[in-house]
C-alpha cells in the first residue's frame, strides 16, 4: 500500500492543531491545574493536595450538588424519561401512518435551545401567573410552588428535562426496536406467546445492548446540567438545585478559583470516566460493527 | 365477542387519540410561548390566563429588537454560527477523509486520541479552555509567550474557533466516508488526481447526507451554546442570542414580554433547519447513536 504519510499530515495539520489546542491541551492541563491556586490573573501557585483535601472533606456544597445529580437526575429523571420514551417508541413501532409526523413532533423540544426553554418554563412555573398553576386550579387541584420551594424545585427541573429530552431517548429506543428481526416475533406468535410474553422474552432482551448505551449516555448527560440551573434557579432556593457543573462555573468565574474548579472538574471527570469504562467493557460484545 | 374489524377500528381510534395527545403535550409549551409573546404586558399576568391574546400585540418583538439590542445579538449569533458551521464542515471532512482513506503512519493512534477528546464532557474543560484562549500567542495583545493581553477572549474568534474542529465531527464523517465505494477514487487516483482533488471533487459531492447531519448538529451546537459564550464574552456588543435571553432574566425583575418574544425568535432558526432537513437528521442520529 502506498505510504501517504506526508500528504495526510499536510492536510491534517490545521484540524489537528485546532483540536489539540482547544480540546487536547485543556483536557491534559486540567490535571496540572488541579494542584494549583489560580485566579486567572496572577501566575498559578502550587497548592499540593490542598484542593483535593478541600473537595473531599470540606466542600459541602459540592457534595450536595453530587447528591442532587444522583438522586434527582439519575434515580428519578432517567427512569421516568426512559419509561415515557420507550412507551412512545413501542407505540411508534406499531404504527406506520403518521409515524414521521409524530416522531418529529416528539423530537421538537430536543432541538430547541436549552436556555430558551428553561426561560419559557420559568414563565410556565410562575406560581402567580404561570400556566401550570392556572391549569391545576382549573382542575380543582392545589397550586404548586414549583421552583420556589426547596422540596419542589429539583423535581420541577426534572419535569422540564423529561419534556425536553424524551424525544431524544425515544429516537434511540425506536432505532433499537427497528433492529429486532420480525421473524423472532413470528416464531413466538406461532408458539402461542401473547403480547406481554413477546415483550418480555423477545423485545426487552434484544434491546439489552442499546439499553446499556442509553443509560450510560443518560448518566453522562445528567452530569452536564448547567444552563437550566443558571437561568431558572441559580442553585437555589437554598442550594436545593445545586449541580456539579454549576458549582464548577461559580468557583471558576465567580470566585475566580480556577485551580479549585479544575479539581472539581477532575473529580467529575473521574466519575464519568469510570462509567464510560463500564460502558466499553460490557458493551464490547454487543455493538454491531 | 367483537369482530376483528370492529376491534381494530377501535384500536386505530385509540392510537390516533394517543398520538394527538402526546404531540399536544410536546408542542403545547412552544405554542403557548408564541401566543404569549403576542399579548400585551397586562395580559401576560392575567390569572387565570386566556389562551389567545385579547389584543394582538407586536410591541415585545419590536422592543426586544430595538431597545434591548436583540438585533445585534441576532447578528452575532448568525455570524458565529454560519462561519463556525462552514469551517467545521470543511476541516472535519478533510480530517475525516484522511483517516478514512489515506494510509499513513500513526493513523490508528491518532484516531484513538481524537476519539478520546469526545469522552470528556465539555463543561469540565471550560476552565482550562478559558485559560488557553486567554494565552494564545500573538492575539489580543499577547506576545509570543501569550502574556500581556487577553488572547482570543471577548472576540468573535474566541466564540468561533474552539468549536471549529471537534472529535465528534471527525468521527462522524470518517465513519460516513468508510461507507462510500472506492471505485471512483481509485479511478481518479490512477488518472493522477491529487488527494485534495479527490476529496473536493469526488468525496464531498457524494457525502451530502453525512455532511447535512453534521451541519445540523454543529449549527445547533453553535446557535444553542450558552456556557462557552458566557465564559468568553464580556462586552454586551458581542453577546450571542442565548446570552441576550439570559440577560432578560435579571435578579428581581424579569421582562417577560421581551423574553417571550426573543425566545420565540431564537427558537425559529433551529426549528426551520430541523424541519427542512429532518429526514437526514434521524438517519444521522442513528448513525452516531448506535455506532457509539
Amino acid at each position: 500500500m502506498k505510504d501517504q504519510t506526508k500528504v495526510a499530515y499536510t492536510y491534517l495539520s490545521v484540524p489537528l492543531l485546532l483540536l489539540g489546542v482547544f480540546a487536547a491541551i485543556p483536557i491534559v492541563s486540567l490535571f496540572y491545574l488541579g494542584f494549583t491556586f489560580y485566579d486567572g490573573i496572577s501566575a498559578p501557585k502550587w497548592a499540593g493536595l490542598n484542593n483535593y483535601i478541600k473537595i473531599f472533606l470540606r466542600d459541602d456544597t459540592f457534595h450536595l450538588a453530587l447528591r442532587n445529580v444522583f438522586f434527582y437526575l439519575i434515580l428519578l429523571y432517567l427512569p421516568v424519561v426512559n419509561l415515557v420514551a420507550f412507551s412512545f417508541a413501542l407505540f411508534l413501532n406499531s404504527i406506520i401512518k403518521g409515524r414521521n409526523f409524530l416522531m418529529t413532533a416528539f423530537y421538537v423540544p430536543v432541538i430547541t435551545a436549552p436556555i430558551a426553554m428553561a426561560l419559557l418554563w420559568t414563565y410556565l412555573y410562575n406560581p402567580q401567573f404561570g400556566l401550570f398553576n392556572a391549569l391545576l386550579m382549573k382542575l380543582g387541584l392545589p397550586p404548586q410552588p414549583w421552583l420556589t420551594e426547596v422540596s419542589t424545585a429539583m423535581p420541577s427541573i426534572v419535569l422540564m428535562e423529561v419534556w425536553k429530552y424524551a424525544g431524544w431517548y425515544m429516537i434511540m429506543w425506536f432505532a433499537g426496536l427497528q433492529g429486532i428481526p420480525e421473524h423472532l416475533y413470528e416464531a413466538a406468535r406461532i408458539d402461542g406467546a401473547g403480547k406481554l410474553a413477546r415483550l418480555f422474552y423477545i423485545t426487552l432482551p434484544s434491546l439489552r445492548p442499546i439499553t446499556l448505551f442509553i443509560i450510560i449516555m443518560g448518566v453522562i448527560g445528567a452530569f452536564q446540567t448547567f444552563g437550566e440551573i443558571y437561568v431558572m434557579t441559580f442553585g437555589g432556593p437554598a442550594d436545593a438545585t445545586q449541580v456539579p457543573a454549576f458549582q464548577i462555573y461559580i468557583q471558576a468565574f465567580s470566585n475566580w478559583k480556577l485551580g479549585y474548579a479544575a479539581t472539581q472538574s477532575i473529580i467529575l471527570f473521574a466519575i464519568v470516566f469510570c462509567i464510560s469504562i463500564l460502558n466499553l467493557k460490557f458493551g464490547k460484545g454487543y455493538y454491531a460493527e | 365477542m367483537r369482530s376483528n374489524r370492529q376491534s381494530s377500528r377501535i384500536y386505530k381510534l385509540l392510537y390516533v387519540i394517543l398520538g394527538a395527545f402526546v404531540s399536544l403535550i410536546m408542542i403545547f409549551p412552544l405554542f403557548w410561548m408564541v401566543l404569549s409573546s403576542l399579548k400585551p404586558s397586562n395580559e401576560l399576568f392575567l390569572f387565570p390566563p386566556m389562551l389567545f391574546p385579547q389584543k394582538w400585540y407586536l410591541g415585545h418583538y419590536i422592543g426586544s429588537m430595538t431597545i434591548a439590542n436583540f438585533s445585534r445579538f441576532f447578528l452575532n449569533s448568525t455570524f458565529v454560527t454560519m462561519v463556525g458551521t462552514t469551517l467545521n464542515l470543511f476541516f472535519c471532512s478533510l480530517a475525516g477523509y484522511c483517516f478514512a482513506r489515506l494510509n499513513f503512519r500513526g493513523r490508528e493512534i491518532l484516531f484513538y486520541l481524537v476519539l478520546a477528546t469526545i469522552m470528556v464532557p465539555p463543561q469540565l474543560i471550560v476552565v482550562p479552555r478559558f485559560i488557553v484562549t486567554k494565552i494564545i500567542p500573538l492575539m489580543g495583545g499577547n506576545n509570543l509567550l501569550g502574556q500581556g493581553g487577553h488572547g482570543l477572549l471577548n472576540s468573535y474568534g474566541g466564540l468561533i474557533i474552539p468549536g471549529v474542529v471537534t472529535g465528534f465531527g471527525i468521527f462522524l464523517l470518517r465513519q460516513f466516508f468508510l461507507t462510500l465505494p472506492k471505485d471512483l477514487e481509485d479511478a481518479a487516483r490512477i488518472e493522477g488526481c491529487r488527494e485534495f482533488g479527490i476529496y473536493w471533487w469526488i468525496i464531498l459531492p457524494l457525502s451530502k447526507p453525512g455532511l447535512i447531519a453534521l451541519a445540523i448538529f454543529t449549527f445547533q451546537g453553535y446557535w444553542n451554546a450558552f456556557l462557552w459564550p458566557l465564559v468568553v464574552v464580556q462586552s454586551e456588543s458581542l453577546y450571542t442570542v442565548q446570552l441576550g435571553l439570559a440577560m432578560f432574566r435579571q435578579q428581581y425583575v424579569t421582562s417577560w414580554g421581551y423574553l417571550l418574544a426573543a425566545t420565540t425568535l431564537v427558537t425559529i432558526p433551529v426549528l426551520l433547519v430541523f424541519v427542512f432537513l429532518q429526514r437526514h437528521f434521524t438517519r444521522g442520529i442513528a448513525l452516531t447513536g448506535l455506532k457509539g
